[in-house]
């Protein structure tokens, strides 16, 4: 055996050792990745999107009275509020307590009806109040609104649609959000071992073990690649366990091949730890190392990741703000081999991307090391 | 013992002054993500590529998909010849929806028979999206088609049309959700980073002990501590609130002595928080551990992912003790609402309650910690 490699063993072997040792590394390395994804998805678990809704009925007829229980009638809309005045309505907005309120002006069945009767004429209008401040759920429960009172109109008017629109969500039929997120969630979960391997070598450096290990025949590539090793390996446990979670308990369709998820997540874990090193290596305080992370993994994770929002693909920075991070490769990547079934073929782009930084965020480390040492 | 607190303060900011690339650091860190997240993150879901199949070649079919194009959250890209390759560009992620016109669309629409129905595709693998670009495909081909029937006295369903005011973000302009929220993380990131390690620091680096044998009580000890911390909030919520208005233009509709106040009041809660974690760890990695997994559960509680009122009972009342929850919700209220004392009296009292429990405790446990 080459004595490079022994080496690179020995290193190896001493930082799962520590990996096991210590109750609270362990936990964070292989645990807590499968236990945060549970209490996260569990947020998910129930979207039948409560939207509270306020109701100002002018008209007061059965009419409009049918038009209140069907647009309520799945529970997605629930009635929390009979309004008799706008400024009711405006209170209720302003506290937050209804998301939306629907207005219904007197004459609204009268006009139905001779609409109706006399075959075409105007539609016949119902007035919403939504409050705009969450922005993204406000712009689907109006999309949700509106197709519920049209197919209202129609029945009510017993006039067909003259154009029908099938639309099928594919990978997802009913868009429930719990199948999109988990599988998305463990992107944010998982670049726990990668803080983990952050605040290892920090630590060394502080605390002054490293000194220690530079005087042993071990030299500064193999001293990283050996610690990348470990913490990828002891990752790689973390990963089985979270997928045999979202499979098993949340019920996440694995329509794609298992293997090569595994291989994905480890190139995944190489792109962050590469930059884990790098930031360990720049920072001169475990604080700072830890705001460092919070800042470059765990915030933007969850907000430019593609996680909720889509990548923004109209500007060139925001794309490439977006791509830098690790997760938002492995988000289209997870949910790819998840929930669409798809192969390294259609997901080279990203495979591609994760390969690129994990080579640049490890050679970055591998460089600034060795400068360190002579 | 207020002049002993004020030296230990002084001593504090002497300290974290010295250390020049510390405090750039903090103040200018923050700044820097919002600005970046801002900028990511854009206005709301827009320009998701649409693949369309126009099967009928006719004047109304590419006035449909001119439609489709023109909304906001749609982009038309591509024009794949077969159905085949269509589910390639849905497999890959380029396309986000796709639409197929029927063949003898316009010639059924002018005599006012059955239409062929219009096939719609959309990518349910991320949920924003596929119920997004639903609702955008659909509400644009309904207005074209009552477009087209008043232009040309097609009979249309009469039916019942709404007439939506949005109000606080006439546009559904995300940045107003997203920019508040952020400024929230943030400081609750830096807060707690700050006071989490305040001890813990001490303890590994050993100069503890020499704090201990000053003549500093141990209540001076933490409040001087505290105070730094609360400083750096208080500052990062200016530089932030400076950059969200001047610089995104989000708007300021209440009372900026009320946000500010607030603002502060929630740095105090977290700060109490942070006392806690570090007088309980041992060493630093131990308290960045607790901080992490603190940091995850309020960002998953906050409201911010998915609204209080959705998630099941039991988080509900974990959200219910959660101060950044309750000051998330204040924010938006007195930027975007304008709403003053008497709509968020509420949460102030919940910021308040939280705040006593997390004092108290985090006194004690400190107290206990520091003998």
């Amino acid at each position: 055996m080459k004595p490079a490699f022994h080496r690179f063993r020995a290193v190896i072997l001493k930082e799962l050792r520590h990996i096991t040792r210590d109750v609270r590394i362990f936990f964070l390395v292989t645990l807590s990745p499968a236990f945060l994804l549970l209490v996260l998805a569990y947020l998910f678990a129930f979207d039948v999107g409560n939207v509270n809704l306020a109701w100002l009925d002018g008209d007061r007829t059965p009419t409009s009275r049918a038009l209140l229980s069907a647009i309520t009638a799945d529970g997605t809309f629930r009635l929390v509020e009979q309004a008799t005045s706008y400024d009711e309505l405006h209170a209720a907005l302003l506290a937050g307590r209804v998301d939306v309120a629907l207005v219904v002006q007197p004459g609204f069945e009268i006009d139905l009806t001779r609409g109706a009767q006399a075959g075409a004429g105007r539609p016949v209008t119902v007035q919403v109040l939504a409050d705009g401040t969450d922005a993204i759920s406000m712009s689907q429960a109006l999309g949700s609104l509106s197709a519920r009172t049209a197919a209202f109109g129609a029945r009510v008017s017993g006039v067909a649609p003259l154009v029908e629109v099938r639309t099928r969500a594919w990978y997802n039929g009913d868009l429930k959000s719990i199948r999109s997120m988990v599988p998305g969630l463990l992107a944010i979960v998982l670049t726990l071992p990668a803080l983990a391997l952050t605040l290892a070598v920090t630590r060394e450096r502080e605390v002054g073990t490293l000194e220690a290990l530079i005087v042993t025949p071990v030299r500064g590539a193999e001293y990283l690649l050996g610690k990348l090793a470990a913490y990828v390996l002891s990752g790689l446990v973390s990963a089985v366990l979270a997928s045999l979670l979202a499979v098993g308990w949340f019920h996440v369709p694995l329509r794609g091949s298992f293997l090569l998820f595994l291989l994905l997540v480890a190139m995944f874990y190489l792109a962050c730890m590469g930059i884990s090193l790098v930031i360990a290596q720049l920072a001169i305080s475990q604080q700072m190392a830890m705001l460092l992370v919070l800042f470059v993994f765990f915030v933007p994770g969850f907000f430019v990741s593609g996680l909720i929002q889509p990548v923004r693909q109209d500007s060139l920075p925001a794309l490439l703000v977006s791509y830098a991070l690790p997760p938002t490769h492995f988000i289209a990547i997870a949910r790819g081999i998840f929930l669409k079934g798809v192969g390294l073929a259609e997901l080279r782009v990203h495979a591609a991307w994760l390969g690129g930084l994990a080579i640049s965020g490890v050679g970055a480390s591998l460089l600034i090391f060795r400068k360190e040492i002579h | 013992m207020l002049g002993r607190i004020w030296t230990l303060t002084v001593k504090e900011l002497i300290q974290l002054v010295r250390d020049r690339f510390m405090t750039g650091f903090l103040l200018l860190f923050p700044v820097a993500q919002l600005v970046l997240l801002a900028l990511a993150t854009g206005q709301g879901v827009r320009n998701l590529p649409l693949a369309v199949i126009d099967l009928d070649r006719t004047a109304e079919s590419r006035a449909v998909t001119q439609a489709l194009d023109n909304t906001p959250e749609l982009v038309w890209r591509y024009q794949p010849a077969s159905q085949a390759e269509l589910t390639e560009l849905i497999e890959r992620g380029q396309a986000a929806v796709s639409v197929v016109i029927p063949a003898g669309f316009a010639a059924a629409l002018g005599s006012g028979q059955g239409v062929p129905p219009v096939q719609v595709i959309v990518d349910g693998s991320s949920t924003a999206v596929g119920g997004t670009a639903q609702s955008a495909v659909e509400g644009a081909i309904g207005d074209y088609v009552r477009r087209l029937a008043a232009q040309h006295g097609v009979t249309a369903a009469a039916g019942v049309q709404l007439r939506a005011a949005v109000l606080y973000n006439p546009d559904l302009n995300s940045r107003l959700f997203t920019i508040p929220a952020q400024m929230g993380f943030i400081i609750y990131q830096v807060t707690l980073a700050v006071a989490s390690l305040a001890f813990a620091r001490e303890r590994e680096l050993g100069t503890l002990e020499q704090l201990l044998v000053t003549p500093l009580r141990r209540f001076d000890l933490i409040s001087g501590k505290a105070l730094v911390a609360w400083l750096v909030g208080g500052l990062d919520f200016l530089l932030m609130y400076g950059v969200a208005v001047r610089g995104f233009a989000i708007p300021m509709r209440g009372s900026f002595a009320l946000l500010l106040g607030c603002s502060l009041f929630f740095v105090a809660v977290e700060i109490g928080y942070g006392v806690i974690i570090s007088s309980l760890s041992h060493t630093q990695q131990q308290a960045i551990l607790y901080v992490f997994l603190l940091a995850m559960l309020d960002v998953a509680l906050s409201g911010y992912l998915v609204p209080v009122k959705n998630m099941p009972a039991l988080f509900r009342v974990a959200a219910a003790v959660s101060p950044l929850q309750h000051y998330l919700v204040i924010v938006r209220a007195i930027m975007l609402k304008g709403a003053g004392l008497a709509v968020i009296w509420q949460q102030i009292a919940a910021l308040a309650a939280i705040g006593g429990g997390v004092g108290l405790f985090a006194l004690g446990a400190a107290t206990r910690r520091l003998e």
